[in-house]
């Protein structure tokens, strides 16, 4: 390699080098700012904001979705295993709601302790397999479908 | 073998050459990625099972995710490209680190769209400002950027050195995007798909994936081969190899 | 149709898009081949002639 070459691979590696430590270090800083849920159990330690305005991610904790039969206002659980708040709604759940399933609620958390959610995302897991494969597990009691 | 390797290096830096090495291997590229695509599509929509939560939805991820790969390697290509393009100064190099914008920024439109359309029903938003969609958009943007400041050079080495430090820059994303959704907590699943740990797909999902992945990446090399030529033809036009080129290609009247 | 491929609207309009940006994405190279080719051949022509 030629001198000038070798200089030139040297500023090409601080450069990255340069980029890839500001960037680490914005992160870091902004760590906060980068989560888009909060789950159950984090909610002490977390600095919420001053309306208590955030979004719930958790859990639908089986057996607490209780619909109203005349409106579209349904309440239930968020859990995390560890911690869980109860959590109310009106509007169109997702296709994928359901008992166990991974949500995402954006609304506040008010003095009592009930979250008051605007909007109601489902999050899916990573796990994919054909329904045969489900029902086998599920015979089986092996657990599938978990959210981290 | 390490100087044959670099003679054969060299010899591609030469316009002709690399002309012809291009236009020997499109065709074949482009037959590969049609019988790739094939399988590939007729596995995704008809041969495998749906999904035991999305139904038929979780198809969409057969063109999602290969396209979110693609997206991502297509930019690694570019910095190793950037590299030789500043250390080296090997022309071809430059010309094909600029040329791969475009089509990183196509697979990366395809990525942002399927997902987008996927997560209406799925997760009940067609968007959500989490990390790993605002970083893949990001992305979007550094490739739209590196296309705009190397068009926005009369002198093109002079642009192709420019935008390589943009890509340069721009590779901190990369791995942003690709541990996004284990930093941070997001609207978007972690992956499925590990190489180093298992992975959360039934064996009976995954043959579509993997022939739809490796078609996509032909097509890469077929689409950046393509492009390359022309943008060198283009730059070359008025030089004698070109003329010679056209010829041997059958293009004489 | 085909009773097996009777899936959700989205399903299909989301292949269909990929379709249409890889289709151009496969046009846009071959049309502008044609044109440089075009367009080298006219240079030499015109300088051939300035030669003779």
């Amino acid at each position: 390699m030629t001198p000038r070459r070798r200089k030139r691979l040297t500023a090409v590696a601080l450069l990255v080098l340069g980029v890839g430590t500001a960037a680490a270090i914005a992160i870091t800083a902004l760590q906060d700012n980068m989560l888009y849920f909060i789950a159950p159990s984090d909610i002490q330690t977390s600095e919420l904001p001053p309306e208590r305005n955030f979004r719930l991610g958790g859990l639908v904790e089986a057996g607490s979705i209780q619909r109203d039969s005349e409106s579209l206002y349904v309440t239930f659980t968020v859990t995390d295993g560890a911690h869980s708040v109860p959590v109310s709604y009106a509007g169109i759940l997702p296709d994928l709601f359901r008992e166990g399933q991974g949500v995402i609620a954006q609304g506040h958390l008010d003095d009592a302790g009930l979250f008051h959610a605007r909007e109601v995302l489902a999050r899916h897991d990573e796990t994919y397999m054909p329904p045969e494969v489900a029902a086998a597990l599920d015979r089986a009691g092996a657990p599938h479908g978990v959210l981290e | 073998m390490w100087t044959q390797t670099k003679l054969a290096f060299h010899k591609l830096g030469s316009p002709l050459t690399f002309f012809r090495f291009a236009q020997a291997l499109i065709p074949w590229l482009w037959g590969l990625t049609l019988v790739g695509l094939a399988v590939g599509l007729y596995q995704a929509l008809y041969l495998v099972p749906p999904d035991y939560q999305q139904g038929d939805s979780y198809r969409i991820l057969y063109i999602h995710v290969p396209a979110a790969w693609q997206a991502m390697a297509t930019y690694i290509v570019m910095t190793i490209l950037a590299v030789i393009t500043l250390v080296w100064r090997i022309r071809t190099a430059e010309i094909m680190a600029m040329t791969a914008a475009p089509i990183g920024a196509a697979f990366t439109l395809i990525c942002l769209v399927t997902g987008a359309i996927w997560g209406r029903p799925m997760w009940g938003t067609y968007w959500a400002w989490d990390a790993r969609l605002t970083s893949m958009l990001v992305l979007l943007f550094i490739y739209l950027g590196i296309m705009g400041l190397y068009a926005a050079f009369d002198d093109r080495r002079q642009g192709a050195r420019v935008a390589s430090i943009l890509i340069l820059v721009g590779v901190v994303n990369i791995p942003i995007i690709h541990f996004s959704v284990e930093w941070w907590t997001t609207l978007h699943q972690g992956s499925t798909i590990n190489l180093f740990g298992p992975s959360t797909m039934d064996p009976s999902m995954l043959p579509p994936l993997i022939w739809m992945t490796v078609a996509v990446k032909l097509m890469f090399g077929a689409l950046l081969l393509q492009r390359a030529r022309n943008e060198l033809l283009e730059q070359d036009q008025r030089k004698k190899w070109t003329l010679q080129a056209l010829r041997m290609s059958g293009h004489d009247s | 149709m085909i009773p097996e491929l009777s899936y959700a609207e989205y399903v299909w309009s989301s292949y269909a898009i990929a379709a249409a940006v890889i289709v151009w994405q496969a046009v846009q190279p071959i049309q502008k081949y044609r044109q440089i080719v075009s367009q080298i051949k006219e240079d030499h022509l015109m300088r051939s002639e300035e030669h003779t």
